[in-house]
């Protein structure tokens, strides 16, 4: 009997004393106006684009690789890959590299995450996301991070975004700019960042291109292989 | 619904097998995987443009709250590296095909209620498990949701908890995280067979999550082992393609794996 009446308080007591929803992290903001601009604007530009690709992605009547590079567009202006790319290496690495190496690495680890993001986008297509408020990091450098969950099949993926200013060649000016974002705790980046350290252990960083560079040609191949069949729809 | 040919140990004595094993590595293996080693790169002898671009670094470290150089410490990897291609063999040539022709009979949204239907049976080891950390906010949630759904949501077909109320599902609790909250370190790098990358403690862990389970005790083994082979082919079926696609994207999958599980918990512990 006494059981069943502590298991009944947790019933009805339950609401006040959950505390399952909150996300309270360590990164606090920090009392300034000025930060809360920025975190609006983060907010902003998270939910406006975030949403766009989704809409893109719910189309019936595009092929998978049009929805992808229609995608990138939307989101290439939101993303610094270079800062993405510089990130993805051991810092070392990164220092040693001239500046033709480091144009290389960029243009294939952006191919790569190109076809790996688009790939877990259209896995989560048909559904809803959930927005966060954006939270200030703790860094010298202003940054935020952006909480949403993709509620999909039942299943709530939470999904992380990392964003900082950086400077926007076109527009002459600091933006918003995403630089990692993690699912489920798992941290694109840095998941790339520990395979190629791993590999240049022992193989020099040509080797490394090289293999980035097959894996990409491969998909390539792949996708001019299934384009034509795909051609009118999905 | 025909399912696995070879298994013909029994639950328990599998775990009891994971368990012997473990012993052995906890006693021979000093446990603890941080150990920084300096990192190693073949340096191409390449001209340097900019030296200005050492002080970009500085500013940028500081935007990773994770820099963590830290070598996964992996004795196991030889072992690991095995079962990593035992899994993904068993994925391929086993359990996706199965998963696939059972999603081709059984329509979508028919699998998310089964999907949602045994998570709510599984209740109560993730019950028990938020108590032991004294997460008593989630323990409650966990309670109340199980109470709605098993009536108003039909055994728990329908999320009623979440519809009608709003009562989220809190993040899932399980013994190795328990352990973890007191102070349990993870110990090295273990994958286990059909289960996936682990650690010697979250493996561990996963026994008193069994008994913790009211299933346990009045299904009979071969029963339970049909549960929860129903419950993986269910699960499955609605996320074909996401293994593949992550693997496809990495230079070396069991790596990727395995430090990406690491990340995963680290994160479910805190939670």
């Amino acid at each position: 009997m006494r059981i069943v009446i502590t298991l009944l308080c947790f019933v009805f007591l339950g609401p006040a004393l959950a505390d399952a929803d909150d996300v309270i992290t360590d990164d606090v903001i920090a009392d300034d106006a000025v930060e809360d601009v920025g975190g609006k604007a983060v907010g902003d530009l998270i939910r406006a684009t975030v949403e766009k690709v989704l809409a893109v992605l719910q189309k019936d009547d595009m092929s998978r690789l049009d929805k992808r590079e229609r995608v990138m567009k939307i989101i290439k202006p939101h993303v610094d890959f270079e800062l993405m790319a510089k990130r993805a290496l051991p810092s070392k690495m990164w220092a040693a590299m001239n500046a033709e190496q480091r144009k290389t690495f960029t243009d294939l680890f952006v191919e790569t995450i190109k076809r790996s993001y688009f790939e877990k986008l259209v896995l989560f297509s048909d559904e809803t996301v959930e927005f966060g408020e954006p939270v200030a990091k703790k860094t010298r450098r202003p940054a935020y991070s952006v909480v949403t969950h993709v509620v999909s099949k039942g299943d709530r993926v939470e999904v992380v975004y990392a964003l900082t200013q950086s400077r926007d060649e076109e527009k002459k000016e600091e933006v918003w700019k995403v630089y990692d974002f993690e699912i489920e705790g798992v941290s694109l980046r840095s998941s790339y960042r520990s395979q190629y350290k791993d590999f240049l252990k022992d193989r020099p960083l040509e080797d490394l291109l090289d293999a980035m560079r097959k894996k990409v040609d491969d998909a390539k191949q792949k996708e001019a292989a299934e384009e034509p069949k795909k051609a009118g729809g999905k | 619904m025909e399912l696995e040919s070879g298994a013909t140990t029994s639950k328990p004595s599998r775990f009891v097998w994971f368990a012997l094993l473990a012993g052995v590595l906890l006693a021979g293996c000093n446990g603890l995987p941080s150990r920084a080693e300096p990192i190693e790169v073949a340096i191409q002898d390449s001209e340097r443009d900019d030296w200005d671009d050492l002080d970009d670094l500085d500013e940028l470290d500081e935007l990773d709250e994770d820099e963590d150089d830290e070598e996964v410490y992996d004795p196991l990897s030889g072992f690991n590296r095995f079962m990593f291609g035992f899994n993904d063999k068993l994925y391929f040539w086993l359990l996706k095909p199965v998963a696939q022709g059972y999603g081709f009979i059984v329509p979508e949204p028919a699998r998310v209620c089964v999907e949602r239907a045994f998570k709510n049976l599984r209740t109560p080891p993730r019950f028990a498990n938020s108590l032991l950390q004294l997460e008593l906010g989630k323990a409650g949630a966990e309670l109340r949701r199980f109470t709605v759904n098993t009536t108003l949501g039909f055994g728990g077909l329908f999320d009623a908890a979440e519809t009608m109320f709003d009562w989220r599902a809190p993040p899932p609790e399980d013994f190795g995280q328990t352990l973890a909250v007191h102070g349990v370190g993870s110990g090295v790098p273990v994958t286990l067979p059909v289960f996936g990358p682990s650690n010697v403690r979250d493996a561990l862990g996963r026994i008193p999550d069994v008994f913790l389970d009211p299933t346990f005790y009045f299904l009979k083994t071969w029963e339970s082992f049909a549960l929860s082979s129903g419950e993986t082919v269910n699960r499955t079926s609605l996320r074909i393609g996401e293994y593949e696609s992550l693997k496809n994207d990495a230079l070396d999958p069991y790596t990727f794996f395995r430090n990406a599980y690491r990340d995963y918990r680290r994160k479910q512990i805190e939670e």
